[in-house]
């Protein structure tokens, strides 16, 4: 099975409010089929934040996401507007809490 | 502690996620270079346009005719957009709430920078006004996408649909006004002038369609107000008139955190530079200056807002001081010296020194 994180942060910023909402995901002690499903949603939101236009749209939020796997840790910026469905709903359920 | 991994594995609370505030990714510097580049070639362009019509010795180069065209359309709680259309200019009103708003509130936003200021909509050349209702599900935002404006339901636990206060729409659309005109940068000094400009004419098109209409010392000077449901302890989500004031409540992380003078300004890599923070100190000399004058906001403070942004004067990296300097110039040209005294007066008493 692909390799996958053991920990995922994820603050979201900016939108109308300007109100930070954060949420985090510990994987290390999940089943396989949840780690894959992370390791899924992770690989579609490097694409995003490799593709994301360079400058911010006002008021859209922005998700900071931290990955961690062993001693090694990864950050990505994807601005909302760079989200599909399938990005989208992983994001929000870290946030609102699994 | 985190984890258990019985149902959707574990999430760990907030606070234990520090780090990663303090963390902004190193692509963002990049960008926001990358960004002021790309602003100054269009604001170039801009400008060389202004000096070609003026320099055709034509006068005033023939007017748009004056063009008002709403369409509202319900994305369905889907994510496509701009989704089914529900009510275009002139159909009578829909069953759904969220659609009534939306209209209305581009209507209103419309008309008052038809009628203060004799824009022509958005773009000043009669642009169709677009919206979708109905974005996505619970969706905590309203957005202006660069070509449409986009509504959110809320979550209906902190937060109720975003079309509930017309400020909101005043807000959103303003940011098309501001990317057609001054273009400012979104990030840092200049993205929180972009914010607070879209507050100033957000409350201005609120003061407008409100009956009667307030003075400037007679209004509420709220921004959001409606938005926050029962549950929350905040009566809006800013206040120009006492920023910091609007709200007080751990589902929100807290109290309001806007300054209203430049002792507090916040400092910070999250939301673009803190953009929607520390516009409360533009908002509250726009505030100070609407009250000085008295009267109708949108009269004299409002216009002179409305001059300060269309001037070339006004760069896209503008900071507070280069604002402030501009709207001094322009209170100078349209009302006298006195109004310019007011208007430096506002500045001081927020901290800002003219550049």
């Amino acid at each position: 099975m692909a390799r996958a994180p053991d920990r995922i942060e994820i603050v979201r910023h900016g939108g109308f409010a300007g109100i930070e909402r954060r949420g985090a995901l510990d994987l290390a002690s999940c089943p396989d089929d949840e780690r894959a499903a992370a390791a899924t949603a992770l690989d579609e939101l490097r694409r995003a934040a490799a593709a994301a236009p360079e400058s911010p749209r006002p008021d859209a939020f922005t998700y900071s996401v931290a990955v961690t796997e062993g001693d090694r840790r990864e950050e990505l910026t994807v601005p909302e507007h760079a989200l599909t469905d399938a990005t989208r709903p992983f994001l929000d359920r870290v946030l609102r809490g699994g | 502690m985190p984890h258990r991994c019985a149902h959707g594995c574990g999430v760990v609370p907030p606070h234990i996620i520090e780090a990663l505030a303090r963390s902004e990714s190193p692509g963002q510097r990049d960008a926001a270079i990358a960004t002021l580049s790309a602003d100054a070639s269009l604001r170039q362009a801009r400008l060389m346009a202004q000096v070609g019509t003026a320099g055709t010795g034509l006068g005033t180069p023939a007017a748009v005719p004056s063009h008002k065209h709403r369409s509202v359309h319900d994305a369905r709680n889907g994510s496509t957009l701009p989704g089914v259309p529900v009510r275009e200019e002139g159909q009578p009103a829909s069953d759904d709430v969220a659609v009534n708003e939306a209209y209305d509130g581009l209507g209103a936003t419309w008309d008052l920078y038809a009628e203060a200021y004799d824009r022509n909509s958005i773009d000043d050349a009669g642009m169709d006004l677009l919206a979708s209702v109905h974005y996505l599900r619970d969706y905590d935002n309203a957005q202006w996408d660069g070509t449409q404006m986009v509504f959110g339901d809320g979550d209906g636990t902190v937060f109720n649909r975003f079309t509930i206060a017309v400020d909101v729409i005043g807000h959103e659309l303003t940011h098309g006004v501001t990317a057609a005109t001054a273009n400012l940068t979104y990030a840092d000094q200049s993205g929180a002038l972009n914010e607070s400009v879209s507050d100033v004419f957000g409350s201005l098109v609120k003061q407008f369609v409100a009956r009667p209409q307030p003075s400037a010392e007679a209004a509420d000077w709220l921004i959001g107000e409606g938005l926050f449901t029962a549950s929350v302890d905040g009566v809006a989500l800013r206040s120009m008139k006492a920023p910091g004031t609007a709200y007080d409540d751990p589902q929100l992380g807290g109290r309001d955190p806007q300054p209203s003078h430049m002792d507090g300004y916040v400092t910070t890599a999250s939301d673009n530079g803190g953009v929607h923070i520390n516009s409360g100190i533009p908002n509250h000399a726009f505030y100070l200056v609407a009250v000085a004058f008295g009267g109708f906001a949108r009269e004299r403070a409002g216009r002179i807002w409305y001059e300060t942004l269309r001037d070339p004067q006004l760069g896209a990296d503008a900071q507070f001081s280069d604002f402030a300097a501009v709207t001094a110039a322009t209170a100078a040209r349209l009302f006298g010296a006195e109004a310019e005294r007011t208007v430096t007066g506002a500045w001081d008493e927020v901290g800002v020194a003219l550049a």
